[in-house]
């Protein structure tokens, strides 16, 4: 049955864990906690589908579970901040984690393919080869591409299966409570009905004295 | 009703574990300052100098974690430091959890009344998916419990046999345990007073000859407790010398925001803040003010910030089955004839009890207006422990039906009004 299981899940795994890492170029960039990300499996991403931004200085790191890694349309759009900064934020590059193995890496030109941005942020290729943000309006966007969609999931695809290395301890830890319930709890049960059966049908079933 | 149990249990696990994993970091109270102190003992082995430390290391209040002597922030960090996930800072309370559900079923035949500390309220599980001390201190709480009401504990067995060579372990492992509960955060003192009260009772109780081993066995526990609390305090001593009170306060009047700083005058001060000196009467603080609903509100199912009560009838549910198991309880141990002890020991719980909402009222009238249920979370220590004075209450069929009946009630609160709404975005 577990080996069924395995096998299963190295055949067609169901879902990835996916992490988006973003490098800002200034190592002591400290507003990478404004940096949002919306993932959702349906069409329409609403509020419910903003995925918390975990950030230290210099980096921005947002994970979500992805059950339709194959087409890559997951993840809907990413906001680089909410307010009209007028600064411009530089990206080194995006890291992308599936099951917490390194996937890959979008840099560069790659890393301006692959999102196009709303009238309210303009992207650009800088002089050092990161991808510069200028932010001119309160809800800058950057809408993932074809081209994104195509890198996310060959690569999703290639590591998938890492997920065996999680499937396992969980299906070892499930065995262990099935086994636990039936050596401790299941063995050293009363009969599951003797007390109803000599409670109720009894006399002993009507003297208050004998619930205590 | 040990198949609902164990089932309740699990699913407690998996609930714990899907809320610490998914849930919003900015939400749940003070977990900034303590994921800040776990990442700090990822990096450093000692404690820090608290002058030293930058201000992202201090909330409002001007206090930090990594000045408290609990031991939580160090044993969270080797297990985070083997993670990158974010949530790695959590990962020690969810073991934790497991740990005490699995050392809960691990004695269900024998020492049933374990049930009562973990099955009474789920604002015990909802410590353990955030990264708080207060973890640590609770599971210190349950060791400590089993030692003290479960008469074939190593304690007891100690205390009976007397120490031996190959017993010096135990005896340090014990004094460790029981050093944790002064390095607790404040409301987890009263355990000491619970401890000493319950031994001093069975000091008494036991026969004339026995008497004496007995206390010096007791004097070692102490010994050995104050030994590893000794050992803590090294550091603090090359830091602080014997100031440490003096540079902290110092520390927390000149970080703290002047609405929550001690020196500010009370004007100045938050609403909340300081009310006796604000010539705020005991009574409005007791009738007035609403603390003892917050109290049982946020004891019995309350997430978040006080921001996520479960529904007003299951409040009223849970309060009416606390009334029945205290009364039952109460009534089985004094209407038995004989057994003087567990009646003087059903006093001092109840005395510890009052002890832990005496300490909430003064938190509240002379610091800091918070009804915070996880303060008298002590409290279930004490009803669990009432649960084994007698030894057949746990095996009685109402006590079944009422720890299944808040086992149950308890996975409806967590499972809809906890674990859906810790969720991001927050």
């Amino acid at each position: 049955m577990l080996f069924l299981i395995l096998l299963g899940f190295l055949l067609y795994p169901p879902a990835v864990l996916a992490e988006i890492r973003v490098d800002f170029e200034d190592e002591s960039y400290g507003m990478g906690r404004h940096w949002k990300a919306l993932a959702s499996f349906s069409e329409h991403a609403g509020l419910d589908s903003v995925k918390d931004t975990y950030h230290k200085p210099g980096e921005a790191r947002v994970f979500f579970w992805d059950l339709r890694y194959r087409d890559g349309r997951t993840l809907k759009r990413m906001d680089p901040i909410d307010y009209n900064s007028e600064n411009e934020i530089r990206v080194k590059d995006m890291a992308f984690y599936i099951n917490g193995f390194y996937a890959g890496k979008l840099e560069g030109e790659e890393l301006l393919q692959a999102f196009a941005p709303n009238e309210q942020v303009e992207a650009y290729e800088t002089d050092t080869g990161s991808l510069g943000l200028l932010i001119k309006g309160e809800d800058s966007q950057l809408i993932p591409t074809e081209y994104f969609q195509e890198f996310y999931s060959g690569i999703a695809r290639q590591y998938a299966r890492t997920g065996i290395f999680y499937l396992i301890p969980l299906l070892a830890a499930a065995v262990f409570v099935a086994e636990f319930y039936r050596r401790r709890i299941w063995k050293g049960r009363e009969s599951r009905f003797s007390w109803l059966w000599t409670r109720f049908y009894t006399r002993q079933a009507w003297r208050p004295s004998s619930w205590c | 009703m040990d198949t609902v149990l164990y089932t309740a249990g699990v699913a407690a696990i998996v609930l714990v574990l899907i809320g610490a994993f998914t849930g919003s970091s900015e939400l749940n109270p003070d977990e900034s300052e303590s994921i800040y102190s776990v990442q700090y003992y990822i990096g450093h082995l000692m404690p820090p100098d608290a002058r030293t430390l930058s201000l992202d290391a201090y909330s409002a209040f001007g206090t930090a974690r990594l000045t408290e002597l609990n031991l939580f922030y160090i044993f969270a960090a080797q297990i985070a430091r083997l993670f990158t996930f974010e949530h790695g800072t959590r990962l020690f309370s969810v073991l934790m959890f497991a740990g005490l559900m699995y050392f809960l079923f691990w004695n269900l035949k024998k020492n049933r009344f374990l049930l009562c500390a973990l099955f009474l309220t789920p604002q015990v599980w909802y410590l353990y998916t955030y990264c708080t001390s207060d973890a640590l201190d609770f599971a210190v709480g349950v060791l400590v419990l089993y030692q003290i009401a479960n008469p074939d504990s190593m304690l007891h067995g100690l205390a009976r046999d007397g120490i031996h060579k190959c017993g010096v372990w135990k005896l340090l492992l014990l004094g460790f345990l029981f050093s944790n509960i002064f390095m607790s955060k404040q409301n987890y003192y009263v355990l000491a007073i619970y401890a000493v009260c319950m031994l001093l009772a069975d000091l008494f109780a036991a026969p004339k000859e026995e008497r004496r081993q007995r206390f010096a066995v007791y004097l070692c526990f102490a010994g050995a407790a104050l030994l590893f609390l000794g050992i803590r305090y090294i550091p603090e001593f090359v830091h602080y010398g014997i100031q440490r009170g003096g540079v902290l306060r110092e520390m927390q009047e000149a970080i703290a925001i002047p609405k929550l700083n001690p020196a500010s005058p009370p004007a100045e001060q938050s609403s909340a803040f300081n009310l006796h000196g604000k010539g705020v009467p005991l009574a409005d603080i007791l009738f007035h003010m609403g603390l003892n609903k917050t109290l049982l509100r946020s004891f019995v199912g309350t997430y978040g910030s006080l921001q996520f009560p479960s529904p007003d009838w299951y409040m009223w549910l849970m309060g009416l089955l606390y009334l029945v198991f205290l009364s039952v309880v109460c009534w089985q141990v004094l209407r038995e004839k004989g057994h003087r002890e567990r009646k003087v020991k059903l006093g001092f719980l109840f005395i510890c009890g009052m002890i832990s909402y005496v300490l909430v009222i003064y938190n509240a009238w002379f610091i800091d207006f918070q009804a915070q249920g996880r303060y008298m979370l002590p409290v279930l220590i004490f009803a669990a422990h009432a649960a084994a004075l007698k030894p057949e209450i746990p095996r009685q069929r109402w006590f079944q039906i009422l720890i299944c009946a808040t086992a149950l009630l308890s996975l409806y609160s967590f499972g809809l009004y906890c674990v859906p709404n810790i969720q991001p975005p927050y």
